[in-house]
């Protein structure tokens, strides 16, 4: 059984190294001096049957191939991975000057033919290095002098023209022909007006280059991810670094063991300076959309949403991603005009973004959280996107759809403290724009015709006030003429006699003398009564002669009256019947009372 | 006689109120569609025509205020509020024009008394103040003349009470007509139309400058002489400024 599963899983595996796909990858160096050797090695994930090299005319074959195998197996989680590695390493020399093409090599695996990748061979001049040992030797003591071709630093920048927002990359790189040990103190460079990341370096690796002709050992220092935050012409300050180089020093005499262990080599130190670089920074051309950020690269925009029906009080999740290469990290969420009474939260923001020395790429999502609160058809609007596409050097607006979202009413548990804080942002919202116009016919105001300030107006109050006044004298003088009783009753004496005298007369011609004497004294003692306006209770003879004579009456008028007075009391105690006599008293009472009316007037 | 100019002139004033009603509402028409310089211009052909009213002060104030023109939105809305101190929707366009230009809306705390003295002289127009300031110092000549002639005691006081309160009533109408036509007639404040005026000591370009003012700002206008204007901020600073620099009614 267990043998069983051994083969079962032996032939598996086999079948895996099968089915697996047959790579063949060629490496060697890149730069080599001329005369020097150097190992050009295949390698190729399965065991092959039949290696055919290109030609190597170019160079000097100095052997191969040697073969070495490498195994490796791997169980991750359960699934067993077998790898196997062969390596097929020649000994080649380069014996000409120029850059030389190796075509791919023909690997037969398992009757099928798979050819590798070609490289290029850089075959530069010969350095005096390898005469220099000698040239050394033959020098006193003392440090070489180590001009600024043996070793220099540079600050590289792939671009020295570009636009704001787009990156560039600069490499701090160290070239060296001498024998370099160590490296020091370093001093990056100072990136005025760029916004800076660095890209990390796994380990310092030194590296042969080809710089006109010549070749450098060269290392690179460090890595920069450079964004210009303004445009113009930038200049990158130069960056400092200290090294460590080896030499021999001449000890006179040799031994092999000073030289094995080092005796006669000796160390310096040694700065080096790069010199500083500038970079012209173009702004971007002014149409610029509203909605544009600075965002810089090429762009596509996606959305999403999880759903469109649902009830209210549920959470809907939004989704937009902006994938693409460029400055990435200015991208803000979306100012999402999302419909009043949705509940919308903090959009969370997912950064996918890689910065590497091909710049800044990958994705940037927000994901929006709303909870609709009401029932009602909405619409989400679309989201729009500029920026500044680079490869068409105009200004580019992406657009995410529109959703339409139906909400249904739901269980209604939670409305309630909703309201209020949904209430608030309507206000504030809708708050920002004016009233509407009044369209009711409104009441106008005359800006002319006004009563006040006419005249008519001022003299209604003096027309008023003098009618007032008008109206009070007419009235007081009617009241003062009414209030006096006794002008009163002297104007009525007559006419109150008179009235007495005709029924007296009356008294008369039905010849009832007594009731015609009384009715006679009545009148006179009455006349007289009203018109000296004394009450009767208090009227005597004496009291009315004196009145009279006050006036400044004649003595026969006086004399008359007291005789009358005298002649009617006389009569009521002794009436004649004689219709003569009372006749002639009548006439005689009439004529006193007409004198005095006359006479009298004045009071 | 006097009958038929009565009636002739209730004729007038009715065709008058029909023809700016028409007007009025092909203003709102206009402003409807979103013709706001015209909806301006005929707001205005009826103030010209003699014819204030809140309403209308209000709608040319949002005339303006679609147009961009604040200032002349925020002398609107003044005007009406003026006239109607209380209508919420004055207040609250107002407050936003404020917001659209630079200066603050400061508005003097007014004495609790003086805004219901102005509530209440609001109920009425000029006119009916004028008549009722007339009607009320005959009916208290009236009721002197009864006190007068009246004999009882009691009569007497109640009509002497009578007499005083309509005294009193007839003084307050007269002042409160007063007090409307100014609001109708002389409205002399003004708003700063550009962004920064220097106020000057005198109206002279070398004047010392003695402070700022920024749009929107409110003014009365106090003299003016061509080519400037002697004004006095609400704080009670004044100087002169260039005529050009405010807009007035």
């Amino acid at each position: 059984m267990r043998l069983s599963l051994f083969i079962l899983s032996l032939i598996f595996s086999s079948g895996l190294l099968v089915g697996q796909d047959v790579t063949v990858i060629a490496s060697g160096p890149n730069v080599v001096a001329n005369g020097e050797a150097f190992y050009l090695k295949y390698q190729v994930n399965a065991q092959a049957t039949k290696l055919v090299p290109p030609s190597f005319g170019d160079f000097d074959f100095l052997g191969g191939p040697s073969t070495s195998t490498m195994h490796s197996y791997s169980n991750v989680n359960g699934v067993a991975q077998n790898t196997v590695t062969y390596t097929y390493t020649y000994t080649l020399r380069a014996k000409k000057e120029g850059k030389f093409k190796l075509n791919p090599a023909i690997v037969t695996v398992g009757g099928k033919e798979y050819s590798s990748n070609s490289i290029t061979i850089d075959v530069a001049k010969a350095n005096q290095q390898s005469n220099q040992n000698q040239n050394t030797q033959n020098q006193t003591s003392g440090p070489p002098n180590i001009s600024g071709n043996d070793l220099y630093l540079s600050v590289l920048v792939n671009r020295t023209n570009i636009f704001q927002g787009e990156y560039l990359v600069a490499t701090v790189k160290l070239f060296s022909k001498v024998d370099l040990v160590d490296l020091g103190s370093y001093n990056p460079p100072t990136f005025n007006g760029f916004l800076k990341s660095e890209v990390e370096q796994k380990q310092l690796q030194l590296q042969k280059e080809n710089v006109n002709g010549n070749i450098y050992n060269t290392v690179v220092i460090a890595q920069y991810i450079l964004t210009p935050q303004k445009s113009g012409k930038l200049i990158i300050e130069p960056s400092e670094i200290e090294c460590v180089i080896q030499y021999r020093v001449n000890s006179g005499r040799r031994s092999l063991m000073d030289e094995f262990f080092g005796r006669n080599v000796q160390r310096m130190t040694k700065k080096v300076r790069s010199s500083a670089v500038s970079v012209v920074v173009n702004p971007l051309p002014g149409n610029k959309p509203n909605d544009f950020n600075g965002t810089v690269g090429k762009f596509n925009l996606e959305s999403s949403i999880d759903k469109n029906e649902l009830m209210a009080n549920e959470a809907i999740t939004l989704t937009y991603t902006v994938k693409g290469k460029g400055n990435l990290e200015l991208i803000d969420p979306f100012q999402i005009k999302f419909p009043h009474n949705f509940e919308v939260y903090d959009p969370k923001i997912i950064n996918n973004v890689s910065t590497g020395i091909n710049g800044s790429s990958g994705s940037k999502t927000f994901e929006y959280l709303v909870i609709p609160r009401h029932a009602g058809n909405y619409t989400i609007p679309e989201v729009k996107f500029s920026y500044f596409d680079l490869e068409s050097k105009t200004y580019k607006q992406l657009s995410a759809q529109s959703y339409e979202i139906s909400v249904a009413k739901g269980d209604g548990t939670n409305d309630v403290p909703v309201i209020s804080g949904v209430e608030k942002e309507d206000l504030k919202y809708i708050g920002k724009d004016i009233r509407h116009i009044k369209t009711n016919a409104s009441s106008f105001e005359r800006t002319n015709g006004f009563i006040f300030g006419s005249s008519t107006y001022f003299l209604s109050f003096p027309a008023a006030l003098l009618a007032f006044i008008l109206i009070v004298f007419l009235r007081k003088n009617h009241i003062k003429k009414n209030s006096d009783i006794a002008g009163v009753k002297n104007k009525k004496a007559k006419k109150i006699a008179e009235k007495r005298l005709r029924v007296a007369h009356s008294y008369m011609n039905s010849s009832n003398s007594e009731l015609f004497y009384d009715e006679l004294l009545k009148a006179i003692w009455g006349y007289f009564s009203d018109k000296f306006n004394i009450p009767l209770a208090d009227l005597s003879r004496e009291k009315i002669i004196d009145k009279i004579k006050a006036l400044n009456q004649s003595e026969d008028f006086v004399s008359e009256v007291n005789a009358i007075i005298d002649t009617c009391e006389f009569a009521r105690y002794a009436p004649s019947e004689s219709k003569g006599e009372m006749n002639f008293i009548y006439s005689k009472a009439v004529g006193i009372i007409g004198m005095s009316e006359k006479n009298l007037k004045q009071i | 006689m006097k009958n038929i100019i009565i009636i002739l002139g209730i004729v007038i004033a009715l065709v008058g109120q029909s023809q700016t009603s028409e007007l009025l509402d092909s203003a709102n028409a206009r402003y409807n569609e979103g013709n706001y310089t015209l909806a301006i211009n005929s707001y205005k052909k009826i103030i010209s025509m003699g014819y204030v009213s809140a309403d209308l002060h209000y709608n040319l104030g949002n005339a303006y205020y679609r147009t961009g023109d604040f200032p002349h939105a925020i002398l609107n809305y003044e005007r009406a509020r003026k006239l109607s101190p209380n209508d919420e929707d004055i207040k609250f366009n107002l407050h936003l024009a404020y917001l659209k230009v630079s200066a603050k809306n400061e508005t003097k705390p007014e004495l609790t008394v003086n805004i219901w003295l102005k509530n209440i002289r609001m109920i009425a127009s000029s006119n009916s103040w004028a008549i009722f300031s007339i009607i009320s110092f005959i009916i208290f000549l009236s009721l002197v003349l009864v006190f007068l002639f009246s004999s009882n005691i009691t009569t007497k006081r109640i009509l002497l009470v009578g007499a005083v309160v309509l005294l009193f009533f007839s003084v307050i109408a007269t002042i409160f007509s007063y007090q409307r036509k100014n609001d109708v007639l002389n409205f002399s404040t003004a708003v700063i139309s550009d962004p920064t005026v220097t106020v000057k000591s005198s109206p002279d370009v070398n004047g010392n400058d003695v402070f700022i003012v920024y749009e929107g700002a409110m003014v009365s206008v106090k003299d003016s002489i061509p080519g400037w204007k002697r004004v006095v901020l609400q704080n009670g600073e004044s100087g002169w400024i260039p005529a050009g620099t405010i807009v007035e009614i």
